[in-house]
């Protein structure tokens, strides 16, 4: 792929890298969105060298909200601290506080249905096609339709399975909320 | 004659030409449309795709999208928060394209050559008593509009939002008003402050080291904000770029920030501070040759996540002096 040369202006041209699929994107089909985590679950390896002793912690968390999984997965920073990629700018040192700011932000609906998910064929929870349609999940029996909002009355509490962590060499062993 | 950025607090003529400028992109069919955009970027970038609905989207949303794909492209080895525009020493560099690309639009819609993007020096507001913050000369009808709540004052009333990140998806959405929740995170009572910058800026910083993410202790991170060097190895609040992120909230919050022009003001701001490291210390960049764990698509000589204008290297941001230059730089 050539990159263009500075066009300045003129918009057709402006937009040619995007009709080209992007520049500077990884190669080699490398290019790929991030591991966010699978259903809520997600692990961050942290590692360090003290006195000549390798410390490696390995945080899992899994999450769930309402009983449902959290889209997209927590990092832990060397700090500490507790990260979510949805939030890019912030860094908790709580894990329970970083899932409030998730539904302070987010609430726990999408914000419209998913007609380019159907487009592709990807029917999801949160897709716009009629009930009933091929690869549809609510055509089968006892499911209500995504957008009943039947969910609306519950309560936004959290629940959270904090992480679980085990360092081989350090003799560290945490547990709860990630620590330094 | 090349652009000159001016503060946006001391100078109506750039204030003006600016919002005028992002209301204009805002409003100006791309020929794009979302479903349109899933067959270009799906097939480039496995696992990416846009959710929602379908609908034609403005030359201002292709800015939005472009931040949030290159967000989601990792820098190997993995790291927290590590991608190609964040979390690394190119988060610098790529931003400086990124606002580039956006300042020669608003040249183009403006029919001004020579219009160059605003800065926010917040530090003048970060001086303020933090009740006092939300009602600087920043906001209001004559500037940049309702600093909690819909932003239904001033010029940017007229702007609409439809891309939205929600959580770690980016969601095409029914148009609605810009949101913004300024100060009231309690873990975030004001801006960033004068000796802020000082700290950034302190003599002698390196612009990046090992581990070259966000724990590494150097210019690029103090003034990205994943540290306070004052508070060495504690998980603190988000300071300088982060804490403006987190203290105005609302649009400003999730990876499709750019949706709200105070991103580029902000980040403008940072550049600004970075073009006083460079005047300093040299126009340097690192890593280097030579230098360890080079985390990929973050050297000198790579090419940046590009989805507008033409794909550019940090080695050709280091002197931007053929664009623009600022009007003041930190003393």
């Amino acid at each position: 792929m050539r990159p263009v040369e500075d066009s300045g202006g003129v918009l057709a041209e402006f937009t040619a890298p995007l009709r080209s699929g992007g520049y500077g994107l990884p190669p080699g089909g490398a290019a790929h969105a991030h591991d966010h985590g699978t259903n809520g679950v997600s692990t961050s390896v942290r590692t360090a060298v003290h006195n000549g002793h390798e410390i490696r912690i390995e945080t899992t968390y899994a999450i769930t909200i309402d009983g449902k999984p959290l889209q997209g997965g927590l990092e832990v920073l060397d700090n500490g601290a507790v990260h979510y990629h949805g939030l890019p700018q912030y860094a908790l040192p709580s894990a329970i506080d970083l899932c409030k700011r998730v539904l302070d932000y987010f609430g726990t609906e999408p914000p419209a249905a998913d007609e380019l998910g159907c487009l592709v064929g990807e029917h999801g929870e949160n897709c716009a096609c009629p009930e009933g349609e091929p690869g549809h999940p609510h055509s089968h029996e006892g499911d209500s339709h995504p957008h009943s909002h039947e969910d609306d009355s519950h309560s936004h509490e959290t629940h959270s399975h904090e992480g679980h962590s085990h360092s081989h060499e350090g003799h560290v062993h945490e547990h709860g909320e990630a620590h330094q | 004659m090349t652009a000159v950025r001016a503060n946006i607090q001391t100078s109506a003529q750039a204030r003006d030409r600016y919002l005028a400028g992002v209301v204009a992109l805002n409003a100006e069919r791309s020929g794009y449309t979302t479903s349109q955009l899933n067959q270009i970027l799906s097939p480039a970038i496995p696992g990416f795709r846009l959710y929602g609905v379908d609908q034609p989207l403005t030359t201002w949303d292709l800015f939005v999208l472009w931040h949030f794909v290159a967000m989601q492209m990792p820098s190997t080895p993995p790291r927290p928060m590590r991608n190609l525009a964040h979390g690394g020493p190119i988060f610098l560099p790529w931003h400086r394209m990124f606002l580039l690309r956006l300042e020669q639009q608003i040249q183009r819609v403006t029919g001004d050559a020579e219009a160059g993007l605003p800065y926010w020096d917040w530090t003048a507001d970060g001086g303020l008593p933090a009740d006092q913050q939300p009602a600087s000369s920043l906001w209001g009808s004559a500037g940049l509009g309702d600093a909690r709540g819909d932003v239904v004052s001033g010029p940017l009333a007229a702007m609409r939002v439809r891309l939205v990140g929600h959580g770690t998806q980016l969601w095409s959405a029914a148009p609605r008003p810009l949101q913004r929740n300024a100060g009231s995170d309690p873990d975030v009572p004001g801006l960033p402050v004068a000796d802020d910058v000082k700290t950034a800026l302190e003599e002698g910083i390196g612009y990046d080291t090992v581990p070259w993410d966000v724990s590494a202790d150097g210019f690029r991170n103090r003034v990205e904000g994943w540290i306070d060097p004052r508070r060495p190895g504690q998980a603190s609040a988000p300071q300088m770029h982060n804490r403006v992120h987190v203290w105005i909230g609302g649009d400003m919050g999730p990876g499709s920030s750019p949706n709200d022009p105070l991103f580029y003001l902000n980040h403008c701001n940072v550049d600004r501070l970075w073009e006083a490291w460079l005047g300093r210390n040299g126009r340097r960049y690192s890593p280097g040759d030579g230098d360890q764990q080079i985390p990929s698509g973050q050297g000198l000589n790579d090419t940046m996540v590009t989805l507008l204008g033409e794909a550019l290297r940090p080695a050709d941001v280091l002197d931007a002096s053929r664009w623009y230059s600022y009007d003041n730089l930190p003393a």
